[in-house]
């Protein structure tokens, strides 16, 4: 053995000590891969890594559109104390927790008590499946203009349900009322439950049906079985759905400003639509981006904490 | 040894690609590049891509190149272009953008382009919307002004004289609005309400006319802190809530998005009159099935009417700027009212009302004719002013808050955004 290794050593010493030719080709053999990639991760950096670090350099430079002529000074962490002495900045978030929250736990409720009807043995599955489906396939800005009607003050089908029952005495003009917040937040998630639902049921599918068997022998009842055996079963995929719908609502943009522009009174004002009118109908891009990154670190921090948190309870 | 002729190859392969786009085709004619917006050259029967072979015509060394380009969006697009330097020689704009681009140095000064005889030919509030600190950056093209329409049947069922040429007073606009507010079918429900607008910025522009005719002005001299909060402008703003609040207007109108919502309320005849551009003349035409009409804009101190419209920037960046200025002083000539006639567009010019769609249509013309009174709100801020005040309005409208305090806060809000070295005016 011990010889075997000296031996092979002694023939990859030889090999380093080839000629020249052969060194360069050997060069060639370990370098080539890389000259292949450069031109894919230069345009990479070009389109992602340089605009990431332009923009966030921007935070900490004045960048004020309108007054790029006078002059771009390096203003160090104003813009940042600006957006955190502004109210309407921490309007914006808590509306954007208002809206995160209730969008996660909606649409994870909906989605999992689809998932557990949708696992069971029913005929026509795939015609439910698909049924589920589309509202997830519409293109949010149609999605947005059919609640725009349906919710219409004059000619809509809410206000037209709601008088015929008499739970309203007059139509009520929802998305102008304090209602908006609310209808934002069904309609939204009318449109995304469908995700949490293909999720769960995948993850359903994977618990093997011998557990739900021996449980049964054992005496556990349906409701036992789901906490014992089904939730811990898609736990790590609850997780993940979370994560993301957070992300996705939290990032929300569609939706709302297709439907309300954040209005009325900023009710539904949320961070992205906050950014967006920073950055876009005052021209203050250095703020917007200041805003930016603490949006992102919000995020990043939620959703650390949150992933730290499920990894300990389920250990 | 293959590997080396693969390498020799793929540097081959790069350096031809590098020198091929570095060889550019010489052209001999000068290439106008032109954005344009709401699709006014998107097919070869469009009078504008006429407009543009008679001007060929004239100026063999020129071709006009349009490239059609959304209204939504058509500033971002422009200001990210501009960055790049990828810009085209001509942009249409809407008439109160182009100070902004001027302001952030996009916008090309027109000052040394425009003759005197040429600025005599234009309205002076439609030349001041594209002014900012004494220079021109927008060359107005075509304008919309704003008057009354008014349901002519509900005028009479009400037993009232339909309006003349002469304005009404908010006095007699409110008192006509509330004769026309009426309970038609006896169940103690009003069925009809007399007036209506916009909710939120929309309001805003309800709300600019009324706050000039009182007399009012958006900034202080120096331009320097907000000033619409003043009595004038509370006047006007308390005078539009109160007819809200005392049921003139429609429990609806909190949500008129758009210009549609309101029509669309007019048109279902929920109310009797509404103050609207000449934009609505083809839709309401289409529309309505009753006889209606248009009166002058409500008066109060001074006559006055919302300016809106659209101009020409040459952006600072274009290639072409002497081509581009012959273009679009072409387009703005007496001889060239004649292509805005499709687009039901009242052109940027003291002798519009000789045009002959002006002259065709009597609509028009009182539209054309209120131009001569119409304002434009362009200034700096002017955006921010809208979205504040629109906040204002729905805080009223919605929450009942007291109308002082919402325009007294939404004039604080303005402040913050406002720039000790960018003044308002």
């Amino acid at each position: 053995m011990k010889k075997k290794v000296e031996n092979m050593l002694e023939i990859s010493d030889k090999r380093v000590l080839k000629s020249p030719i052969e060194r360069l080709r050997l060069w060639i053999n370990s370098t080539l891969g890389y000259i292949f990639i450069t031109p894919t991760i230069l345009t990479l950096c070009l389109i992602v890594l340089i605009p990431i670090l332009f923009s966030l350099s921007m935070a900490f430079f004045r960048f004020d559109l309108l007054r790029l002529n006078l002059g771009n000074p390096f203003i160090g962490l104003e813009h940042f104390a600006e957006t955190l002495s502004n109210p309407l900045f921490w309007n914006a978030l808590s509306n954007t927790m208002v809206w995160t929250i209730s969008n996660v736990i909606f649409q994870l409720l909906i989605g999992l008590g689809l998932a557990l009807m949708l696992n069971n043995k029913i005929k026509f599955k795939v015609i439910y499946f698909v049924a589920i489906l589309i509202p997830w396939a519409t293109p949010s800005a149609v999605a947005a203009l059919i609640w725009r009607w349906l919710l219409h003050a004059e000619f809509g089908i809410v206000n037209a349900v709601a008088l015929k029952l008499n739970i309203v005495s007059d139509p009520i003009a929802w998305l102008s009322s304090s209602w908006a917040m609310v209808w934002v937040i069904v309609a939204r998630v009318w449109k995304e439950y469908a995700f949490c639902a293909i999720i769960l049921t995948a993850a359903l599918q994977t618990i093997p049906v011998a557990l739900y068997e021996a449980a049964k022998v054992d005496g556990a009842g349906k409701i036992a079985q789901f906490f014992y055996i089904t939730l811990p079963g898609i736990r790590s995929a609850i997780t993940i759905a979370t994560v993301l719908v957070a992300i996705g609502s939290f990032n929300g943009f569609n939706m709302i400003w297709m439907m309300t522009k954040g209005g009325p009174i900023r009710k539904t004002e949320i961070l992205s639509t906050f950014i967006y009118q920073t950055g876009f109908e005052k021209y203050q891009l250095g703020t917007a981006s200041a805003q930016s990154i603490l949006m992102v670190f919000l995020l990043g921090f939620m959703v650390v904490f949150y992933i730290k948190r499920m990894n300990r309870g389920g250990s | 040894m293959k590997k080396i002729l693969v390498i020799i190859l793929f540097v081959l392969i790069i350096a031809i690609s590098v020198f091929a786009t570095g060889q550019k085709e010489t052209e001999a004619k000068v290439i106008v590049n032109m954005w344009i917006y709401d699709e006014m050259a998107s097919s070869e029967e469009k009078a504008m891509v006429q407009a543009a072979h008679d001007f060929e015509a004239l100026n063999p060394g020129i071709t006009i190149v349009f490239q059609n380009v959304p209204h939504r969006g058509l500033m971002d697009k422009f200001i990210a272009a501009s960055v790049t330097g990828e810009v085209p020689d001509v942009v249409h704009v809407a008439l109160a953008w182009s100070i902004e681009l001027g302001a952030m140095g996009h916008a090309e000064v027109l000052d040394s382009y425009i003759g005197e005889d040429k600025q005599k030919e234009l309205p002076k509030g439609a030349l001041d919307s594209g002014s900012y600190r004494g220079k021109l950056y927008g060359l107005p093209w075509y304008i919309d002004s704003t008057a009354l329409f008014y349901n002519k049947d509900m005028f009479r069922e009400a037993g009232l004289p339909l309006p003349g040429s002469e304005p009404m007073n908010w006095e007699e606009l409110l008192e006509t609005a509330r004769k026309l507010t009426r309970d038609l079918n006896g169940d103690g429900k009003t069925d009809q309400y007399g007036f209506a607008m916009r909710k939120g910025r929309g309001a805003s522009i309800a709300w600019f006319p009324f706050f000039w005719a009182n007399g009012g002005h958006l900034y202080t001299e120096d331009g320097l802190s907000p000033a619409f909060n003043s009595k004038e402008g509370l006047g006007a703003f308390k005078y539009l809530t109160d007819m809200y609040a005392e049921k003139v207007m429609p429990p609806g109108t909190i949500a008129y998005d758009t210009w549609d919502d309101v029509r669309n309320a007019f048109i279902s005849k929920k109310m009797a009159m509404y103050i609207a551009g000449n934009w609505e003349i083809g839709p309401m035409t289409e529309g309505a099935e009753f006889e209606w009409g248009v009166a002058p804009h409500p008066k109060q101190k001074i006559r006055s009417s919302f300016l809106g419209g659209a101009s020409f920037i040459i952006p600072s960046k274009a290639k072409n700027k002497e081509a581009a200025w012959k273009w679009i002083d072409f387009l703005t000539d007496a001889g060239s009212m004649k292509y805005l006639a499709e687009y039901d567009r009242i052109p940027a010019r003291i002798d519009a009302v000789e045009a002959e769609h002006i002259k065709a249509n009597p609509l028009f013309g009182a539209f054309a004719a209120e131009a001569v009174y119409a304002k434009s709100h362009a200034s700096i801020y002017a955006g921010i002013i809208r979205s504040e005040v629109g906040v204002a309005f729905d805080e009223v409208m919605i929450n009942n808050k007291d109308p002082k305090k919402a325009l007294d806060d939404a004039a604080d809000r303005v402040k913050k955004e406002m720039r000790p070295d960018l003044p308002g005016i």
